[in-house]
C-alpha cells in the first residue's frame, strides 16, 4: 500500500535510481519491478532496457529476456551487445536460426569490451554453427576463442568437433572416439595458441593410435597446411583418401597446394576432386587454375566458366578467365572477363575472399563460410595479414 | 726526409696499388688483373660464394637506427636503402647508406644520420659524410644515384618520408642540396627512385614511388583489441596515392609531368621500381611494385604511359588476388631477347619471375623454376639478377625479413629476421644455391636494401645489404675467381649520361650473351654503374656491340677486347 501510495510521487528519476540500486544490491525482483515502471514511463531509456534484458538473462527468464533486448534494439540499433545478448537468450530458448542470426549482428557491430562476455558469445555462436554442421566457421569463432587463452574441454570438444566434421547430435558417445575428438580439439587448441609443436604432436599421436577413424588425418592435414608445412599435410590428405577414397576435400586440398609449384601433378587431384563432386564450384575453379597454369587453356575455360556460373561474384575467377580467354585468342571474352573482374574486385576492395593457399579451406567456400572468416578477420583486428 | 721511400710507409700492396693506377690505360683496362689478383690474396679462400666484411674490417660503422616507437609508425620497419657509387670518379665504389631522422613522429636527440663512405682502394673505407654534405636529416628511405646534370659526376636523390632531397655532386667531393630549385621534393612518402630517360632527349628524368597516403595525423590503431598488442599496419588500411614522375629540362630544373605523362591515372602504394623495356621498341617501361594493391606495368608510347599490368598478367597474383609487392628487378634472364620481371612480396604469397612471351603478356615461372617453394614463407625486398659468377648468365640474390617483428607469435614457421637467398641461373632455371653460399647465409636478418657493385675492382660483383635497425652486411663475392670478364662503363654523350637503356651484346667463343642496361631494380637502393660481362673460362672478347638508347641510337661495335678489367666506352669515342 505504501508503495501504491508512493507512486504518484515517484518521478521517472527517483524510480530508475531505485532500480539501479535494487539492482547493485542484487535485489533483483525488486529491480526488475522499478525497471518495468521506469520504462513505462519512458520507454526510450536504453539504459533501463539493457539492465531488464540482463536481469531476466541472470534469472534465467529468456523469453521476458528477449522482449527486453528487442525493446532496446527498437531504440538503439547499433548497439551489438544488445544484439549479442539477444542471440544467448534465444539460444536457451531454442531458438537456434534466430540466435546465430542476432549473436553474429552483435558481432558485426562489435561488442563493449567485456572478455567475458566476447568468450561467451564465441562459444554459443561455434556451438550454433557446429549444430548448423558449418564446420569450418564454427571452427573459426571457436579457435579465435581458444586463441584467447581459453583451454577448457568444453571448448576443446566443440573445436573437436567442428575439425572431424562432427554435429553435437553426432558426438560418437564412445569414450574412445570422444577421446579422439576431445584430443584433436586439444591439439587445436594449443595450434590456436600458437603452441603448434605442443598440438602437432598430439596429431600425431592421435594419427598413430586412430589410423582410420574419419577424416582425422584430413584434420591433421589442415593443422599442418596452417603451421606451413605442406609437404607433411600432402601426406596426411594422401593417408585420408586411402581411408576414404571418396574424400573430395583431400583431393583439393592437395590440388591447392600442388598449385603453382607443382601444377602438373595437381591437375589429376583436382580432376578427382570434381569427379567426385561435380557440382562443387570449387573444385572446378582449381582445377581451371591448375590447367592454365600448365598452359592447357582450352581445358582451362570450361572448369573457371563453371566455378563462374556457380561463385558469380568472385573476382579471381574472373581474373583468371580473363587470362585464359587472352591465351586463346577471345579477345573480347577477355575484356568482358577483365571487366567483371575489375568491378567486383573494386566492390570487395580490401576484403579477401577464400583462397586456395588453406587460409581459407575448400571445405568453407560456401556463401556464409566466406562471410564468416571475413567477419572473423574484420571483427578482431581488422587488420591481419593472410 | 722527402725523398725516402714510398715503400717504407706504405704497404706493398697499396703501393701496387698507387702504381697500377698511375699506369696509362692498357688497351682501355684501367686495372690490370695483376692487382686485382694481388688484392685477392688477402682474403683467404673460404669456399664460400660470398663472404662477410666485417664493420672491422671495411671501417663502415654505421648502422640504421628505425627508432621503433610504440605507435607503429609503418614507415619504421620498411627503411632503409643503400648505394653502391663513384661520387668522386676514382674508379672505385664508395658506399652511401640512409638512416631515419626528424620527421612528424620521430625526433630523436642525437638525429640519425645517412652516411658517405670513402673507398680507400684497399677493402676499407672512411667515412665522409660532414665533408661530403649528404647527411640528409629526414626520415630516409631510399636512394637513387644518376648524373642528371651530365658533368660526369654522379648525382644523389634521396628519397625520404616528408620530403626529398637532390644531392648535386659539386665535383670536388661535395654536394649541394638543390632540391627547391630542382623542384623534385616529391612531398609525402617517398620509398624508391629511378633514373632514366622517358622521353628519349638524352637526359635523365625521375621517378618517385609514393608510398601510401600517410603522415602521423592518420596512423591507424592494428593488433588485437582486447589485448592492446599493437603491430604494424597492414598497409591495407592506407589510402593509395599518386606515384611522381619528374621531366629533366637540362637547365637544373624538372617539371612534374606525373598527370601528363599517364603516371598519375592510378594509385598505388609503390615500393620498388625499375625501368626497362618490356617490348624492345626502345622506349623505356616502368615496372612499379605496389603493396596490397595491384602492380603497375607502365607502357612507354613515346613519352605517354599506359598502365598494362592486369593484361600484362604481372598485375597480380596468378589467382587475381593484389599482393605486397616490393623489391622488384628486370632482366632478360633467360637470354631470348626479351626482358623478363620480378617482384618479391610477403609470406603466403610466393614471389613472381615474370617471363616475357614477348607479346605484352609474362607468365609467372617462380612455381616451375623453385623461386616459389623457396619463398613461400618469406618476405623479400631488395633483390637483384647479376652473373655473380661471371659465367654469362644472370643470377638471382634476394634479401629478406618480414615486416611485422612480431610476426613470429602470430604466425607458425613465418621469422621476422630471415635468410639471404641466392640462385644460380643453371641450364634448367634457377637453382637454390643459398646453403652453398657462405655463412652469411645461414644467417637471419631484418634485410631491406640492396645493392650490388664491385667494391674491390676484382670483377667479382659485390653486395651490400642494408638492416632495418641494424647494420648493413657487406659481402665480398668469392665466387668468380676462375672465370673472366669485361667490365664497362657506358657513358652517354647524345644518349643519357648513365645510359639507362643501352643494350649490351657481347661473344667470346661460343658464348654471345646481351644485356638491357635497366634503371633502378632492388628496393630502395642503386647500384654500381658498371656492368660486369662474365665470359666464363673464355680468356677473350670477340665482339662487343653497345646499342645506346635513342636519341643517340647508333651501335658501336669492338673487336678483341681484353679481359679482366674495365674500360669505359664514351658514345661516339670508343674505349677509354
Amino acid at each position: 500500500m505504501a508503495l501504491a501510495e508512493a507512486v504518484p510521487a515517484d518521478t521517472f528519476t527517483s524510480l530508475a535510481a531505485k532500480a539501479e540500486a535494487a539492482r547493485d544490491s542484487n535485489r533483483l525482483d525488486e529491480a526488475s519491478s522499478f525497471y518495468r515502471r521506469a520504462l513505462a514511463l519512458r520507454s526510450s531509456w536504453k539504459d533501463g532496457w539493457w539492465s531488464l534484458g540482463t536481469i531476466y538473462y541472470d534469472r534465467d527468464q529468456y523469453g521476458e529476456a528477449v522482449s527486453a533486448f528487442r525493446h532496446l534494439l527498437e531504440i538503439d540499433p547499433k548497439n551489438g551487445t544488445g544484439y549479442a545478448m539477444l542471440g544467448l537468450c534465444e539460444f536457451e530458448l531454442g531458438q537456434d536460426a534466430l540466435a546465430l542470426h542476432d549473436i553474429q549482428i552483435g558481432l558485426r557491430l562489435g561488442l563493449l569490451t567485456d572478455d567475458a562476455l566476447r568468450k561467451v558469445v564465441l562459444y554459443h555462436e561455434g556451438t550454433l554453427l557446429l549444430r548448423q554442421a558449418r564446420f569450418g566457421s564454427a571452427q573459426d569463432a571457436l579457435s579465435l576463442l581458444a586463441s584467447y587463452g581459453v583451454r577448457e574441454d568444453q571448448l576443446a570438444l566443440a573445436l573437436g568437433m567442428a575439425v572431424l566434421s562432427i554435429t553435437p547430435q553426432n558426438l560418437p558417445t564412445g569414450s574412445k572416439e570422444r577421446g579422439i575428438v576431445l584430443w584433436a580439439g586439444r591439439a587445436e587448441t594449443l595450434g590456436a595458441q600458437k603452441d603448434v609443436d605442443q598440438g602437432e604432436k598430439i596429431y600425431a599421436g592421435l594419427v598413430a593410435e586412430a589410423p582410420v577413424f574419419p577424416n582425422l588425418h584430413y584434420a591433421y592435414g589442415r593443422y599442418l597446411l596452417l603451421a606451413h608445412q605442406p609437404d607433411k599435410a600432402v601426406a596426411e590428405f594422401q593417408q585420408e583418401i586411402k581411408n576414404n577414397p571418396r574424400h573430395t576435400h583431400s583431393y583439393l586440398y592437395i590440388a591447392a597446394i600442388r598449385y603453382r609449384l607443382d601444377s602438373a601433378d595437381g591437375v589429376k587431384y583436382a580432376a578427382d576432386a570434381v569427379r567426385l563432386d561435380p557440382a562443387l564450384p570449387f573444385g572446378h575453379y582449381v582445377l581451371g587454375l591448375l590447367y592454365a597454369d600448365t598452359h592447357e587453356y582450352t581445358k582451362a575455360i570450361p572448369e573457371l566458366e563453371l566455378a563462374a556460373k556457380q561463385m558469380n561474384r568472385r573476382p579471381d575467377i574472373y581474373y583468371a578467365l580473363g587470362n585464359a580467354y587472352a591465351r586463346v585468342g577471345r579477345d573480347q571474352d577477355a575484356i568482358r572477363a577483365r571487366e567483371m573482374f575489375r568491378r567486383l574486385s573494386a566492390e570487395t576492395d580490401g576484403k579477401d575472399g577464400p583462397n586456395i593457399y588453406g587460409d581459407n579451406p575448400p571445405v568453407r567456400i560456401d556463401a556464409a563460410g566466406a562471410q564468416d572468416k571475413q567477419r572473423v578477420a574484420n571483427r578482431e583486428d581488422g587488420n591481419q595479414r593472410p | 726526409m722527402s725523398l725516402k721511400s714510398p715503400a717504407s710507409y706504405m704497404s706493398r700492396r697499396r703501393l701496387l696499388q698507387s702504381l697500377m693506377w698511375s699506369v696509362p690505360a692498357f688497351a682501355g683496362c684501367r686495372i690490370p688483373e695483376m692487382w686485382a689478383a694481388g688484392f685477392l690474396q688477402d682474403a683467404a679462400p673460404s669456399g664460400h660464394l660470398f663472404e662477410v666484411v666485417p664493420s672491422t674490417a671495411s671501417g663502415i660503422l654505421w648502422r640504421h637506427v628505425n627508432g621503433r616507437s610504440s605507435e607503429y609508425y609503418l614507415p619504421e620497419t620498411t627503411g632503409a636503402g643503400c648505394a653502391f657509387l663513384d661520387y668522386d670518379n676514382d674508379g672505385w665504389m664508395d658506399v652511401y647508406l640512409v638512416n631515419s631522422g626528424k620527421c612528424d613522429f620521430y625526433d630523436p636527440n642525437p638525429l640519425p644520420r645517412n652516411a658517405l663512405y670513402h673507398n680507400n682502394r684497399d677493402g676499407t673505407f672512411t667515412e665522409v659524410t660532414n665533408k661530403a654534405g649528404v647527411a640528409g636529416g629526414g626520415y630516409g628511405m631510399g636512394v637513387a644515384v644518376g648524373d642528371y646534370n651530365a658533368d660526369g659526376f654522379p648525382d644523389i636523390y634521396l628519397t625520404q618520408y616528408g620530403r626529398s632531397v637532390l644531392y648535386r655532386n659539386n665535383g670536388d667531393g661535395t654536394f649541394t642540396d638543390v632540391t627547391e630549385k630542382a623542384g623534385v621534393s616529391a612531398p609525402g612518402w617517398a620509398t624508391s627512385a629511378v633514373w632514366f630517360d622517358y622521353d628519349n632527349d638524352g637526359k635523365l628524368d625521375l621517378f618517385v614511388c609514393r608510398f601510401a597516403d600517410f603522415d602521423r595525423s592518420k596512423n591507424q590503431f592494428c593488433g588485437n583489441t582486447l589485448t592492446k598488442e599493437r603491430y604494424y599496419c597492414l598497409p591495407r588500411v592506407y589510402p593509395p596515392a599518386r606515384s611522381w614522375l619528374f621531366h629533366n629540362n637540362g637547365d637544373g630544373t624538372f617539371r612534374d609531368v606525373t598527370s601528363e605523362t599517364g603516371i598519375g591515372t592510378v594509385l598505388g602504394k609503390a615500393w620498388g621500381v625499375v625501368a626497362t623495356d618490356i617490348n624492345n621498341d626502345g622506349w623505356m617501361d616502368l615496372f612499379v611494385a605496389n603493396d596490397t594493391v595491384p602492380n603497375f606495368l607502365f607502357l612507354n608510347h613515346k613519352g605517354q604511359f599506359q598502365e598494362v599490368a592486369l593484361e600484362a598478367g604481372v598485375g597480380y597474383s596468378p589467382d587475381g588476388r593484389a599482393r605486397s609487392g616490393m623489391g622488384v628487378d628486370s632482366a632478360d634472364f633467360d637470354q631470348d631477347g626479351w626482358q623478363d620481371l620480378f617482384v618479391a612480396n610477403v609470406d603466403q604469397e610466393m614471389y613472381s619471375l615474370y617471363r616475357n612471351n614477348r607479346d605484352l603478356t609474362f607468365d609467372d615461372m617462380a612455381g616451375p623454376l623453385g623461386i616459389g617453394r623457396a619463398t613461400r614463407l618469406m618476405s623479400g625486398w631488395g633483390l637483384k639478377f647479376f652473373d655473380y659468377d661471371n659465367d654469362g648468365n644472370l643470377d638471382l640474390f634476394i634479401a629478406n625479413g618480414h615486416p611485422d617483428d612480431k610476426v613470429e607469435a602470430h604466425v607458425p614457421n613465418v621469422t621476422y629476421r630471415e635468410p639471404l637467398l641466392l640462385f644460380h641461373n643453371v641450364k634448367n632455371g634457377l637453382e637454390n644455391v643459398s646453403s652453398l653460399a657462405g655463412p652469411a647465409f645461414a644467417g637471419n636478418f631484418a634485410a631491406r636494401g640492396l645493392a650490388i657493385g664491385d667494391f674491390d675492382n676484382d670483377g667479382a660483383v659485390d653486395v651490400l645489404v642494408t638492416v632495418n635497425d641494424g647494420p648493413p652486411l657487406l659481402l665480398r663475392n668469392a665466387a668468380a675467381q676462375g672465370n673472366h670478364w669485361l667490365g664497362v662503363r657506358l657513358r652517354g654523350k647524345r644518349s643519357n649520361p648513365d645510359a639507362i637503356g643501352a643494350r649490351i651484346s657481347w661473344q667470346a667463343g661460343d658464348l654471345k650473351r646481351s644485356r638491357l642496361k635497366v634503371g633502378g631494380g632492388s628496393y630502395l637502393s642503386s647500384h654500381d654503374p658498371r656492368e660486369v660481362l662474365g665470359i666464363g673460362q673464355r680468356t677473350k672478347i670477340d665482339r662487343l656491340d653497345i646499342q645506346w638508347p635513342q636519341p643517340g641510337g647508333t651501335t658501336e661495335t669492338f673487336h678483341d677486347l681484353p679481359v679482366d678489367c674495365y674500360v669505359t666506352i664514351v658514345e661516339g669515342t670508343g674505349i677509354r
